[in-house]
């Protein structure tokens, strides 16, 4: 059984605009922010926490990606939580054995620690089970770092070609 | 073109979440996704109108909200986060093409504004909706205790863990 819903996230054609609608009407912040590495003055991606002050929240509930020029908004994907590594284990084999689609996992994310396993569901949707997740607070600092495949994980099936593109 | 993302420390004035609740998504054939939903861990809790209220163990009455497709695709159309108080959501109100929502007949009851980001993205900001209880411990399939995990060196963890004594 899946405990909550953690995070979601989706690319935005209107990046600038949308992150300063959320950073500047809510106590949304940063924890992580990737930068283009061909263009280190553009950030292309946002990982946002709840800043409740000295307690602490999960690393990202919203995460925003620039869009490529001329890709549309669309949604990246949702992610719940499980109780934990064995847990994600008994389900990735329990879908797999349903015959449901594996997009990549199950490895361990870099930018929030997750163990992370996503899937497609059956409307197409990218959908995420992920556990053991890193809690951040007002003390911990915002990281600035070049976009690519090595910061996404740090064990797990190689990253598919595809992922960052579309839900 | 700004394209770093400006610090914007938090204050009073911005409208204060407190956690991030339930996603709504629009399916071209829900009862498939349903049948998904079920085997990816979800509990269906409620259906109102054309609505299927989904849950996990959490405190969240549903954290995930499944509609039919109004477009013959699939749909994304925001996630919802609890705020602090009722002055939050008043907040909220204000600001332009703000719509607000009694949700009084669905689990937890509760209100609802939602709003939508220059980029056309819907978010929604739930006040007053009742807490499911949890359960002491997490559920889990076979698991029965974990504790620390036994590393090379170090083995914190004594005796069994999944044999029935």
């Amino acid at each position: 059984m899946v405990h909550k819903l953690g995070h979601y996230g989706y690319i935005s054609d209107a990046f600038d605009q949308d992150l300063a609608f959320y950073l500047d009407n809510f106590n949304l912040t940063p924890s992580d922010i990737l930068y283009e590495p061909s263009m280190p003055e553009l950030d292309v991606l946002a990982f946002l926490h709840i800043d409740l002050g000295s307690e602490f929240s999960d690393h990202h509930t919203l995460f925003m990606q620039r869009a490529a020029p001329g890709q549309k908004m669309v949604m990246h994907h949702c992610s719940f939580e499980v109780a934990d590594f064995d847990t994600q284990l008994i389900g990735h084999q329990w879908l797999a054995d349903k015959g449901y689609t594996s997009v990549w996992g199950v490895g361990r994310h870099i930018l929030g620690s997750q163990i992370f396993d996503y899937w497609k569901d059956t409307s197409g949707f990218k959908i995420e089970h992920y556990a053991d997740g890193d809690v951040v607070n007002e003390k911990t600092p915002t990281s600035r770092q070049a976009a690519g495949p090595d910061t996404l994980s740090i064990w797990g099936p190689p990253l598919p070609a595809d992922f960052v593109k579309a839900s | 073109m700004a394209t770093r993302i400006k610090p914007s420390p938090n204050n009073p004035q911005k409208i204060q979440l407190q956690r991030i609740s339930h996603v709504f998504l629009r399916h071209v054939d829900p009862e498939k996704f349903l049948t998904f939903a079920k085997d990816f861990g979800f509990v269906e809790e409620a259906r109102n109108g054309d609505a299927v209220y989904l849950r996990g163990y959490g405190v969240d009455p549903y954290c995930y909200v499944v509609q039919p497709s109004t477009t013959g695709e699939k749909q994304f159309e925001g996630g919802a986060f609890v705020v602090k108080s009722k002055e939050d959501l008043e907040k909220a109100m204000k600001l332009p093409g703000a719509t607000h929502k009694d949700l009084a007949h669905l689990p937890g009851g509760g209100e609802l504004v939602s709003l939508t980001a220059p980029g056309g993205g819907k978010m929604h900001l739930i006040w007053g909706q009742e807490p499911r209880a949890i359960p002491t411990k997490e559920p889990s399939a076979q698991v029965q205790h974990l504790g620390p995990y036994n590393l090379p060196f170090t083995k914190d963890r004594k005796g069994r863990i999944l044999e029935q004594s």
